[in-house]
């Protein structure tokens, strides 16, 4: 019960701050719309080449052009959001670094979760409307699949935060490491909107192991087509080690932290 | 009862050392040279229930860093605290919920949005029920005055009224201790003292204990019942703030801008260029003694009054008898003088400050 009420607490912070988040960004209602629109524009963009692709080379290693669009339907909404709502977990290195976690360790919540939706990237809207949009406008679900599609939306989202604190949490023990955490997510990005066939061997162990861009393109991509619970077994598996690797290493570098004197605002 | 309770408080930073340039800048890179830095040094002191206690000493005395420690934010190299019963960055969750704090530099008001909404926010960090909550942030409006703003967003208000709202949201799941490091750092003369009452206030109508970092004498003086002076991560001084204003805050340095030129009002009675002007005053019992001029220049005037030895108000009735004055500000002495006034009696030296002497003489007379 106790549990239960503690889980309800932090899922009504969690709709708190989406709420104050979107209303800080539709403070600027011209901003907010060019960046969603920016986003769904870009997303459509590569989608467009995937597609004209497969319109050249129908099957390439098994896959086809409503496969790529799965995958990117799969990979921008767990992107769009892990942005939308945990999207101040980008920031972390840059908190570490400038003594901004003060006004979190200062605060009866959980201190990860509280960093992680402090604050969000409205252009991240555009990154669920344009997955949502194009899953349902080019690839037509029915409703299991699109039930399965939605189940798999945190599942993935869970994955991309977690691997964001990993690599910001490096920050405690490495100092300044925003530029190599941000080139590691990019990669993450690229590589799980490619289809996973095209890599082998060691790429494909890596894929799996310390960037996990198999998680969160080839594994949703297979449940979406052959629904199974072993796999479903194996990505909750990976989400989980995921989520603890992070806040492990989080709380570790806690310890480590040696706040600043920076003059600021939450924005 | 002690709810605050230091005992051998230590922190210990390590930081990277280097020279400037190029060459030293690759040959730290390749074999990097650190130095430990002793931030807070084995301090001990308990703060009582309803206390209003103020921190005070000059940049990088540890101040910040301790008000950290108490807080949970950082983890002590050394040492035991006792807040409320908890140690602070081990039950950090728990302490949170009684305590709060306001960091003068740091704003906790979401910048785009009214307050209304961070105080909505807060609402449901601190998980306060709903009715109670509004009750509260009504209650909170009225003694801040802050109900014209309270819409507007914080990006639109002057750093007086941000300051305001920042204390009402920190007030607003009544807390029993209060954390505020430097709150009136940047506000003008009026803002100040709006804040400094305000303080004031809750702590007689709530009970609630307040712990005030300061470097603004001012804040001490009007706020404090109790003063630690720190210097160099280390106590110098624990006193109540009635002797420190007996013993070091006593001087008051009065600015002046006058309609007539200031030769008007000084004499120099041995007639040479070396000794030291001195007021003429139209009140023959006041002892000039304790009246020292300062800087005197065409229309501008500074003096510094020992107020244990001569009162300020015939002070300024004297001038004006004589001169028409336009402009005038009465301040504290700065920080550094009264930590180099507390070495000084004593009998320590701190090469770090400068002493009152040089302080006095750097500014006498006209440049």
């Amino acid at each position: 019960m106790l549990r239960f009420k503690r889980i309800t607490a932090e899922v009504q912070l969690i709709f708190a701050y989406a709420l104050a988040n979107i209303l800080s960004a539709l403070e600027y209602r011209s901003a907010f719309i060019v960046q969603v629109i920016a986003m769904i524009a870009n997303n459509s963009l590569w989608l467009f080449f995937w597609w004209n692709y497969f319109q050249q080379f129908p099957l390439v290693n098994g896959w086809q052009g409503t496969d790529i669009v799965i995958l990117w339907a799969v990979a921008a909404s767990g992107f769009g959001v892990s942005v939308a709502i945990f999207g101040n977990a980008r920031q972390i290195p840059t908190l570490i670094m400038n003594g901004g976690l003060d006004a979190y360790l200062g605060m009866p919540r959980a201190v990860l979760l509280h960093v992680c939706i402090a604050a969000t990237d409205p252009s991240a809207w555009g990154d669920i409307i344009f997955a949502v949009g194009a899953y349902l406008l080019l690839v037509h679900p029915d409703p299991l699949h699109m039930a399965i599609f939605i189940m798999l939306i945190p599942l993935t989202a869970l994955i991309y935060t977690s691997f964001m604190v990993l690599l910001g949490s490096l920050a405690f023990f490495l100092g300044n490491t925003e530029g190599f955490a941000q080139q590691l997510f990019g990669a993450l990005i690229s590589f799980s909107t490619y289809p996973m066939d095209i890599f082998n061997g060691f790429v494909r162990v890596i894929l799996f192991t310390v960037l996990p861009a198999g998680f969160v393109s080839f594994i949703p991509l297979q449940l979406l087509h052959h629904f199974s619970w072993p796999l479903l077994g194996i990505l909750l598996g990976a989400v989980a080690i995921f989520a603890l690797g992070a806040t492990t290493l989080f709380r570790t570098g806690l310890r480590r932290y040696e706040s600043g004197n920076l003059m600021g605002a939450q924005m | 009862m002690s709810i605050v309770e230091v005992e051998h408080l230590a922190k210990t930073f390590r930081s990277r050392e280097r020279a400037s340039g190029i060459a030293e800048s690759m040959r730290s890179f390749a074999r990097p040279r650190y130095r430990t830095r002793e931030a807070v040094k084995d301090m001990s002191f308990s703060l009582e229930a309803g206390e209003v206690l103020a921190f005070i000493g000059p940049n990088g005395a540890g101040k910040s860093t301790t008000i950290k420690m108490l807080t949970g934010i950082l983890y002590p190299t050394s040492g035991n605290v006792r807040v409320l019963g908890f140690t602070p960055w081990q039950q950090r969750h728990q302490l949170a919920y009684q305590i709060a704090s306001v960091f003068g530099q740091k704003s906790q008001l979401w910048y785009h949005l009214p307050p209304q909404d961070t105080f909505n926010l807060l609402a449901r960090i601190y998980e306060l029920d709903m009715n109670e909550y509004r009750k509260r942030r009504d209650f909170l409006i009225d003694v801040f005055d802050i109900a014209d703003y309270i819409r507007t967003p914080a990006r639109k208000l002057s750093l007086g009224e941000r300051m305001r709202c920042e204390l009402a949201a920190t007030f607003l799941h009544k807390p029993r201790i209060v954390f505020l490091d430097e709150p009136t750092i940047g506000l003008d003369v009026i803002a100040k003292q709006r804040i400094r009452d305000l303080i004031a206030q809750l702590n007689v109508e709530e009970g609630v204990t307040i712990l005030l970092t300061s470097h603004d004498a001012g804040d001490v003086e009007q706020v404090c019942r109790r003063a630690i002076v720190i210097n160099h991560g280390e106590i110098i001084l624990d006193e109540s703030v009635a002797t420190l204003k007996s013993h070091y805050l006593k001087a008051k340095t009065i600015d002046l801008q006058l309609a007539g030129t200031v030769e008007e009002l000084l004499t120099n009675e041995a007639g040479d260029q070396q000794s030291r002007l001195k007021l003429q005053l139209s009140t023959p019992e006041l002892d000039r003694e304790g009246i020292q001029v300062l800087k005197a220049q065409g229309h501008s005037l500074r003096l510094e009054v020992d107020t244990d030895r001569c009162p300020l108000e015939p002070v300024i009735a004297s001038i004006m008898q004589q001169q028409h004055i336009l402009d005038m500000t009465i301040s504290d002495p700065p920080m550094e003088t009264i930590i180099a006034a507390i070495y000084g009696s004593q009998g320590t030296v701190d090469n770090s400050i400068p002493s009152p002497a040089a302080v006095e003489s750097a500014g006498l007379l006209a440049e």
